[in-house]
């Protein structure tokens, strides 16, 4: 692994252990405000400041990789399986199924970006689950196309038709033989994946769709924007929290890229 | 290429109407009463009553749906259920600052992009390629919505040199656009160097050079131009990113856009707002979409007899 990819992975895994960790790790209580002191600059007691209403800055930060970590790997998860599922239908059986599924990616991808994860989450209400769904909505669509992409190079080739020959039915092809086959690029595509939706979650955030009553990045952002020349802290260390997080997705599905591509050429030799 | 243009337009037709069906399905199941969010819960039942028939909530929900889609089709969007203009007039209205907002962003990328993608691919591996390639990083990877206030902090209220927010005159221009542009910029410089650096692998630059071209002619005159159908691709390939880009940037800028418009009228539960707005930036997404597709095979013969 590249020294860029490990650094990746480390701040990842830095980032699910203070999600985890958080409650222990935090040195005040997120929620608790202190409306005396609103908007004071980093102190030795409050490190990172305080925000508004006094809360603490650091262990807001620290409890807000909470919804990104849930945000993310929930939405990359759903959307994993369910692009997973359809994809490997429409590459396998082609024509309707694969017609099927096409254009109803053609129909939801009329809507630019997070538009669409916008409209949802006014209608649906904001909460933590249906900002999930929400992006899940679009997320599937990237997996499905690369297996589908995967399926169609993968099912005429002679291992498939050997199976086939020995008995094996459509369902232990797909899952046995031609599946075990396309995890590679869809794991480097959830790695990014991950990063896209912690992104969507925090600009819903901003935009005053996200969560209510638990801390998020993006919520602090948009509370921080208000006070930019007097408190410039308040928006400044959420918003660095969230760079560094991305990067760090970025960098580990680079290396994840590069480590798992020519491996996955191996499997192109046929027969 | 016309029976291209015809299948094309069938398809704009279709996905139109899918389009507004979902729009409007989303907008009807927006929980929260739009009448008791305008006259207050305290109201007497009958005002409620009388303004829910005056908007027309009080029908069936098929029947509203197909009003809606018959006057969609006059181009009649309804009237906003709070200041009671014509939703169309509303929209049309800041339809200008967005498309001005959206056109400097791409301007800013492209200035940006092309000449940093095409002296990283001259030079590849240079101390200017990896500062390039680190710079196009960290664009990809800044959120809009931090980007933007670290902007405004350095250069509006610590230097002065341009407003804080707001839209007046081209000086108030210049920070959104940059901050819409930086993610676009970052991906198409990335694109731009890897395609020049594919192209001028080509045996017809070597060609070039043996026949005594200046270098200049080679790279700019013979290698960009093919280098620019890729370059092309992943631009049309952006807009939609770019079009809800506006929407985060029109609210850190207080750009008086559709995006703006849109994030308020979710607020005030302004259903016909908030429909308009969604229709005006789906349509004009689609027909971004259209417009690239055909210049792409304008540009690219192969592509028309696909």
């Amino acid at each position: 692994m590249t020294p860029v990819a490990r650094i990746g992975l480390a701040i990842v895994a830095t980032l699910v252990v203070v999600a985890a960790a958080a409650p222990h790790i935090a040195p005040q209580d997120p929620n608790t405000q202190h409306l005396a002191e609103h908007l004071r600059s980093p102190s030795s007691t409050h490190l990172l400041g305080q925000d508004r209403t006094g809360r603490d800055i650091l262990s807001r930060v620290l409890f807000g990789a909470r919804v990104s970590v849930l945000v993310g790997f929930a939405t990359v998860a759903i959307s994993v399986f369910v692009g997973v599922c359809l994809g490997s239908l429409a590459g396998y059986f082609g024509r309707l199924v694969d017609d099927a599924v096409m254009r109803t990616i053609d129909v939801l991808q009329a809507f630019p970006g997070i538009l669409l994860a916008i409209a949802l989450t006014a209608v649906l209400g904001p909460s933590l689950r249906n900002i999930v769904l929400a992006l899940s909505v679009l997320g599937w669509i990237g997996y499905a196309r690369i297996v589908r992409g995967q399926f169609l190079r993968l099912r005429e080739m002679e291992f498939v038709s050997a199976a086939r020959a020995l008995g094996a039915g459509d369902l232990r092809i797909i899952l046995h033989h031609i599946l075990p086959n396309v995890w590679a690029p869809v794991i480097v595509q959830a790695t990014f994946g991950v990063a896209a939706a912690i992104l969507a979650e925090a600009s819903l955030s901003f935009l005053g769709l996200g969560t209510q009553g638990m801390p998020s990045w993006g919520g602090m952002l948009n509370e921080g924007i208000d006070f930019l020349a007097e408190a410039p802290h308040v928006a400044i260390f959420p918003g660095l929290a969230l760079m560094i997080t991305i990067l760090g997705l970025n960098f580990l599905g680079d290396g994840l890229r590069d480590r798992l591509d020519p491996r996955m050429r191996a499997f192109d030799t046929p027969g | 290429m016309k029976r291209f243009v015809a299948r094309r337009l069938v398809f704009l037709v279709f996905v139109g109407l899918a389009v507004s069906t979902l729009v409007f399905f989303f907008v009807h199941l927006i929980p929260g009463d739009p009448v008791e969010v305008m006259l207050g819960e305290t109201a007497q039942a009958a005002d409620k009553a009388a303004l829910r028939a005056q908007l027309g909530l009080d029908r069936p929900l098929l029947e509203q749906y197909t009003g809606f889609l018959h006057n969609l089709l006059r181009g009649d969007l309804g009237y906003s259920f709070y200041t009671r203009r014509p939703v169309t007039q509303v929209v049309l209205s800041r339809l200008p600052a967005t498309a001005e907002l959206a056109g400097a962003a791409i301007l800013v990328a492209i200035l940006i992009a092309l000449p940093a993608g095409i002296l990283s691919a001259v030079r590849p591996y240079s101390g200017f390629d990896h500062a390039s390639m680190l710079a196009s990083l960290l664009g990809v990877s800044m959120p809009t919505f931090w980007l933007g206030p670290l902007l405004i902090l350095l250069f509006s209220i610590r230097l002065d040199w341009f407003p804080v927010s707001g839209r007046e005159g081209i000086s108030s221009l210049v920070l959104p656009a940059l901050t819409l542009g930086a993610a676009l910029a970052a991906i198409l410089s990335r694109m731009t160097r890897s395609a020049m650096l594919e192209v001028i692998r080509e045996e017809y630059i070597t060609a070039g050079r043996a026949k005594g071209l200046g270098e200049k002619t080679v790279i700019l005159k013979h290698a960009l131009r093919n280098a620019l159908i890729p370059i092309l691709t992943v631009l049309g390939l952006q807009i939609g990113a770019l079009l809800s880009g506006t929407v985060v940037t029109e609210k850190v800028f207080a750009w008086p856009g559709i995006g703006r418009l849109l994030v308020d009228g979710i607020e005030a539960r302004d259903y016909p707002l908030v429909q308009g707005c969604v229709l005006a930036i789906s349509f004009t997404y689609v027909l971004v979409n259209l417009i690239t597709d055909l210049l792409y095979a304008a540009v690219d013969p192969r592509i028309r007899f696909d």
